[in-house]
Order: C-alpha cells, then structure tokens, then sequence
C-alpha cells in the first residue's frame, strides 16, 4: 500500500564535486516517526529537498504516495515540510504568510486561525513575520506545514532555536500526528532526541544509507556491560576468565565485565571469597553507538575534537564487545 | 459510469491559476513596503507632471517658431511617468528575487510545485496593479498639468493622438514592470537584476548613439518619452505601435527565459 508512504530510490545529487546524497534508499511508513538521523552536512536537507522537488535529483527519484512531488494535486493538503527556519518574507504578518499559501492550494480560510492557534501565534498574527525569534520563526514554519491537513510531514530539524518548553510541544506534536496514521519524517542530528520522538530510524552518512531500523532495535544494540570494583582485580579477572566470562581491565582499575549479568559476577566473587566494593549493569550511551554507526561516514572524524572523542569512547565499547 | 459535477472552485481537483493568481495577490497586497512605494510613485509622478510643464509653459513666450511648431502639451505633462521608469521595473525585479532573498520561494514552490504557474500568476498580478497605477498617474498627470500651461496650447482628451498617448504610455510602462519581473526569475538577486536592468535599459541605448543605424531608438526609455507618451512624433523614431510591439518582445523574452530557469534551477 502506497498511500502515504515516501519512497526514495537511488536518489543522488552532487554540488560542485562533493556527493551531498550518493545513491540513497529507503521507505517512510506512514503511522510512525521515522527519523532520519546524520551527523551535519550528511545529506539530510537536500534529501528532503528533493522528495519536495526544490532540487532536482542527478539520479534516482522520491516519490509520496507513489507520485513525484509536482503530480500531487494540492501539494499542501498532502505534503506538510518544514525545511528551512525562513521559508516567509520579513515584511509579511504570520496571517497573511499562511493566507497566501492557503489560497494557492485553495485550503479554507478558517484554517490559517486554527493553525495559528495550534502553533500559539495566535496574539502576533499580524506582526511582520521579520520581527519573530527564532523560536516563533519554527512555530510559523511547522503552522505552515500543518496548514492543509497533510497525511505527510516533512520536519528538517524542527527543535532548532526552540526552548526547552517549544522542544517537548514538537515532541509530543510529531509524536500525535504520527499516532492519527500519519507518515512524518523528522531530522536531526541529535540521537537523543531522536531516542524521545522516533520509533523508527534512516540513518545516513555522507550522502549514503548506514541503518534502517527501529528505535527498539538500536537500542538492543546498545552494549551492556556490569562495572565491577574489587580490592582484587587480578585475582576476579582471573577466575571470571577461567569461567568463560569476557572482560576488559579499566585504566581506572575497575573491570568491565561483558559475558555476564551482575548476579553471576557476584556469585562467582562470593565463591571465591573475592570482596566487592561495587558491581554496577550499565548500558553504553546511545551516542556512543550512533557514532559507531556511522563512524566510517563521518568526514572529518580525526580532526574534530568532539567527534575524535566519541568515536575513541565507541570504539572502547566496540573492543569490550567483541 | 460518468456523472457530470458541476465545476466550482472547491470541487476542482487541483490547484489552478486562479487559485495561485489569489495567493499572489494577497503577497503583493500585505507588504506595506509595495504599497507605499506605489503611492509615492503616483504622488511624485502627478506632482511632477504638473511641475514640468508649468516650467515648459512658462517658456512658451520666448520659444523659437520651430520649437512652437514641436510644442506637445501632452508630451510634457507625462514627464510624471519618470520617476516610474526606476520604481515599477524594481518592483517587477523583486517581486521574484525577494522571495529568492528570504527564502518564501521554497513556500511558494511547495504550494505550486509547477512553477510557471507562479511567474504566470505573478505577471498576471504585477502587470495588472502597475497597469492601473500607470493609468491612474498617466491621466492625471495630463489632467492636472494641462491646468497649469497658462498662456501655452493644451491639450484635451479628444485631441488625435492625446488618448492613445496617455494609454499606451501606461501600458508600456507595466510592460517595463513585467520586464524587470522577467529579469528577477533570471537573475535571483535583488542588486544584480536591479544593475542589470540599469545597464539594459539606461545605459546600452547611450552606447548605442553611437553606432551607426539608430540602434539607440530601440532603447525602451527612447520609446516610451518620445513615442508612446507623444502626440507628435520626431523622425527617426518607432511609431507608437511599433515601439510597444518591441517592448513587448523584450518582455516576453525576458519572461520566458525566467520561466525556463525557473524550472531547470534548484529552488
């Protein structure tokens, strides 16, 4: 059944000689929040871009309810985007801004109120657009998008310059629309966030697919390890290895045990008379596994700082692991 | 099995000019900036209509029997027409590149992703508003300066020639608009397409005097103050006709050259 999913097949598109998306796969089901997760200049904008035919693709096609984008009949009532945080024009109120776009896809008048009212614009309606924050700029963005009632919504980095209170109202709006059987397709970079909204992932790296899978899973593939400390490092190393239990010394002293859950590391502590002074389960952090995910897809990994410092953290967990 | 639905707006099963003429209009109309440069530009046009040829009436007592015998009435109190030939050609440039400039024109293209659809209805919009505004200007600026020529000849409305000069300046002065709207989709920035249009338009005919052939007379300010806007045309100039039919040429060039870019550039 087509009806409401976004299909991307094989889609690519070069600026100047960098491959911004490089033959880019994959299916956007409508009745959940599928996020499409990369690290900056990953190729996420531009792929949205071009399911929404701003940009033309070198290769490959996007189609949203099995149509290209210019076949849609009223693009509005069936596409909602919020591509980019200024899609108005500063001397315009928020009112008339949604007015003009409700005429061109002939979408009752009622609606630019109702809209307004769901976003909380409702008291600077009239106020030149120009004169909004950032924040108010999204909320006009994300009103625009929910104008016609659209089955599909496009979200490219919806919390950007909201504030704590705007970004948990996107949270639970993105999570609403999906629950009323709609298709929502949300970026970020921000695996967090993505933990919060997503029930879905389209992981991308450089412009190509890394992951397809569903929140449930990542986090499954979260490795969980128990955090031992003991007066007797070397000895309970010794005897949870002659047990067959997998285990990394820390710089710290303490032990990451991996092959065992912390009723089986106590027991056999116990039974050899080995004193523990803590023996905590813990999980790596989802950011950990994201940049383990895309760890080959990062372009700059090695000269940025951040980046050089999860990666080291990822493969610490990876090692532990395996 | 077909039955026949009658077609109104609301059952039509996909966006359509008028819907997209509509949305234009509400643009053009809810950006205050437009509407006062639209008054200022019928206030200073009539003002200085009035003021032209009051200064040229108050000539009339020393002027030679050649410049008598060229004296036109009409011709002078469309001088209002000027400040125009700067203010509804940018209008028509930004009425495209400003939405570039801001970013709307993602908006604009998500709601009408047939993107002639919006130059059409732009063009349809602009050309409509600076027809009327040119109009209104065009008249009263003869009417009101024809009050002040003193001793010199007026000018009436049933005079041969004096109608068609005043309609046809207007018209080809909403034409200059759609020209500038054309130069907008093809060049996207604001300054650039503004430059362009001043080289164009006031510039290129200079450089042209002086190459053999006349070429300057192609030159759409030439046209429009010595052929549309007068009743008695000089040698050496395209007739009121002919001069439109090239002002339109320029337009429908510079419009479908936008159109075809519009289409093939990444938005």
């Amino acid at each position: 059944m087509s009806e409401g999913q976004i299909v991307v097949s094989g889609l690519a598109k070069n600026y100047k000689k960098v491959k911004a998306v490089n033959g880019l796969s994959f299916v956007v089901e409508p009745g959940r929040v599928t996020g499409f997760l990369g690290p900056n200049g990953s190729g996420k904008t531009t792929t949205m871009r071009m399911i929404m035919e701003l940009d033309a693709p070198d290769a490959g096609q996007a189609r949203v309810g099995g149509r290209p984008y210019h076949e849609l009949a009223w693009p509005l009532r069936e596409v909602g985007a919020l591509l980019d945080t200024k899609a108005f024009h500063p001397g315009r109120s928020a009112e008339r801004h949604l007015l003009a776009l409700a005429q061109a896809n002939a979408i009752d008048r009622s609606r630019v109120a109702a809209v307004l009212d769901i976003v909380g614009l409702t008291s600077v309606a009239d106020k030149r657009a120009g004169a909004f924050s950032l924040g108010m700029g999204q909320r006009l963005g994300i009103a625009a998008a929910l104008l016609g009632d659209p089955g599909v919504l496009l979200f490219d980095e919806p919390i950007n310059g909201l504030d704590p209170d705007g970004i948990r109202w996107v949270r639970n709006l993105v999570r609403g629309l999906a629950a009323e059987g709609r298709t929502v397709l949300l970026s970020s970079h921000l695996i967090g966030e993505m933990a919060l909204t997503a029930d879905h992932l389209v992981v991308i790296g450089r412009g190509r697919l890394v992951a397809e899978l569903s929140m449930a899973e990542l986090q499954a593939r979260t490795p969980q390890f128990v955090r031992v400390r003991t007066p007797e490092p070397e000895r309970l190393a010794g005897v949870l290895r002659e047990a067959g239990i997998a285990l990394t010394p820390q710089p710290d002293g303490s032990l990451s045990v991996t092959g065992a859950d912390t009723d089986t590391v106590a027991d056999t502590a116990a039974a050899n008379g080995i004193a523990l002074h803590e023996l905590t389960p813990e999980h790596a952090s989802l950011e950990d596994v994201f940049m383990e995910l895309i760890h080959d897809s990062i372009e700059y990994h090695a000269s940025t700082p951040r980046g050089s410092a999860s990666a080291a953290a990822a493969a610490t967990h990876t090692r532990r692991t395996s | 099995m077909t039955i026949a639905v009658p077609t109104s707006r609301r059952t039509a099963d996909h966006y359509r000019l008028p819907d997209v003429v509509r949305s234009e209009w509400t643009k053009f109309t809810s950006l205050r900036s437009s509407r006062w440069t639209l008054a200022g530009f019928v206030v200073t046009g009539v003002v200085l209509g009035v003021v032209i040829s009051a200064v040229w009436a108050s000539h009339w007592p020393h002027l030679s029997a050649h410049s008598r015998a060229n004296w036109d009435p009409t011709n002078n109190t469309l001088a209002g027409l000027i400040p125009g030939y700067l203010v509804i050609p940018f209008l028509g440039v930004l009425m495209m590149s400003s939405e570039y400039g801001c970013g709307s024109i993602r908006s604009t293209f998500a709601a009408v992703p047939r993107r002639p659809l919006v130059l059409v209805a732009k063009a349809i919009v602009f050309g409509a508003v600076a027809f009327v505004v040119d109009e209104v200007v065009t008249f009263a600026a003869f009417l009101a300066g024809q009050k002040v020529m003193g001793a010199a000849p007026h000018a009436t409305l049933g005079q041969p020639g004096v109608l068609r000069a005043l309609v046809l300046s207007g018209a080809f002065l909403a034409l200059m608009g759609l020209f500038g709207l054309g130069l907008g989709a093809i060049i996207r920035r604001s300054a650039w397409a503004i430059a362009a249009y001043a080289g164009l338009v006031l510039v290129l005919p200079m450089v042209l005097r002086a190459f053999p052939g006349n070429p300057w007379r192609f030159g759409p300010l030439i046209i429009l103050g010595n052929s549309e806007a007068a009743v008695r045309i000089l040698p050496g100039i395209l007739s009121p006709w002919a001069g439109f039919a090239v002002m339109a040429l320029y337009t429908a060039v510079a419009l479908v050259a936008g159109g075809v870019l519009l289409v093939t550039r990444d938005a």
